[in-house]
């Protein structure tokens, strides 16, 4: 059987009726996601997930991670609040999206734990401003403005939501509009 | 308190595959209170077997270093039951170990019809207090009896040993 390597771009790029070549091969999609040649798209598929398809596979890790229905897993819902993920959840959704997208997340990355347990950035049950700060530089997708107001270590796990996990996945995936 | 839902390991491949087989008789007293004159095996158990064919491997996988749990079952599908005189066949596959966990596949044959399939997440607990659930020597009589040794294969393909932490540790023991 023929195998392929993960992705092989042919040097020749042909987009907007140019007379070069470009061809796409992945393994993990039929081999063949997309030969643009001469002017004509032989087959069409893009390579880089749209953000479309970024929240439907998320939604699905989603719905196979916590056994809720796909209209729950909606934008703004949140994932402890809303979707009743638990501590354990969150190593089977990484895993989850690791195979999805083909990334790896390391340990506290989606999920910071390691600043919240630090006495350094938490003070009588609230983190401090410092602690903040290293929250936004560690979370660029997650929108810390609720938290910030009354910042109790405790509500924390709520803050997460489906909308925050795109935007993570797409910081690190190439996403075309 | 024997608590044994698998009878035999039919392969053992560290740190990829184990595959155990289950026999189900008529002498196993919960089957005549399960269902009332329908023997047969009570699915929860049916996951036990496979978590133990899988969590016995994820354990082999750090040399009985973590402390393995069964933490979450995202899924499990049965789509017959299993009776007296069935053989069950539980395969379990590793899709990721981590240093908080891993997560298994797990399927159950009967002969060549699907019995059930599953999948389990193990949790590694950090908890010292549990130290006494964890003896080196239950893991290693367990794996002994179950054949694992017999039938299993280091990463490298060598036969699989009994890890030296675990011997070192039981012989310890029996020395004191």
């Amino acid at each position: 059987m023929l195998r392929w390597p993960r992705k092989v771009m042919f040097p020749l790029r042909l987009r907007d009726n140019t007379t070069t070549a470009n061809a796409i091969f992945d393994k993990d999609a039929l081999g063949i996601r997309g030969i643009y040649f001469f002017g004509s798209v032989l087959e069409v598929s893009k390579l880089m997930p749209t953000k479309d398809e970024v929240f439907e596979k998320i939604q699905a890790a989603l719905v196979d991670a916590l056994g809720v229905d796909e209209e729950d897993v909606k934008p703004e819902a949140t994932l402890v609040g809303d979707l009743g993920a638990e501590s354990i959840d969150f190593l089977d959704i990484v895993f989850r999206l690791e195979k999805a997208f083909d990334i790896k997340i390391p340990r506290g990355e989606l999920f910071p734990e390691d600043i919240l347990t630090d006495a350094k950035y938490v003070q009588d049950g609230k983190v401090t401003e410092t602690g903040l700060a290293e929250l936004r530089k560690r979370m660029p997708f997650a929108n810390l403005d609720e938290f910030s107001k009354n910042p109790v270590v405790q509500d924390f796990g709520n803050l997460l939501t489906v909308a925050d996990m795109c935007r993570f996945v797409e910081g690190k995936v190439e996403v075309t509009e | 308190m024997r608590w044994y839902w698998i009878d035999r390991f039919i392969e053992f491949e560290s740190g990829k595959r184990a595959k155990a087989i289950k026999n189900i008789s008529l002498a196993e007293d919960h089957l005549h209170d399960h269902f009332p004159y329908y023997p047969m095996i009570p699915n929860s158990l049916v996951i036990e077997g496979m978590a133990q064919t899988g969590g016995l491997l994820v354990s082999e996988y750090n040399q009985f270093t973590e402390k393995v749990v069964l933490a979450k079952l995202p899924k499990a599908v049965f789509h017959c039951a299993a009776t007296p005189g069935d053989t069950l066949t539980y395969t379990t596959t590793i899709e990721y170990i981590r240093a908080e966990g891993a997560m298994v596949t797990a399927t159950s044959h009967k002969g060549d019809v699907l019995h059930a399939e599953a999948e389990i997440v193990f949790a590694h607990l950090n908890d010292s207090a549990l130290g006494s659930l964890f003896e080196p020597e239950t893991f290693l009589r367990m794996m002994r009896l179950l054949g694992a040794f017999t039938v299993g294969h280091a990463a490298d393909g060598s036969p699989l040993k009994p890890p030296k932490r675990l011997v070192e540790a039981t012989e310890g023991r029996n020395q004191e």
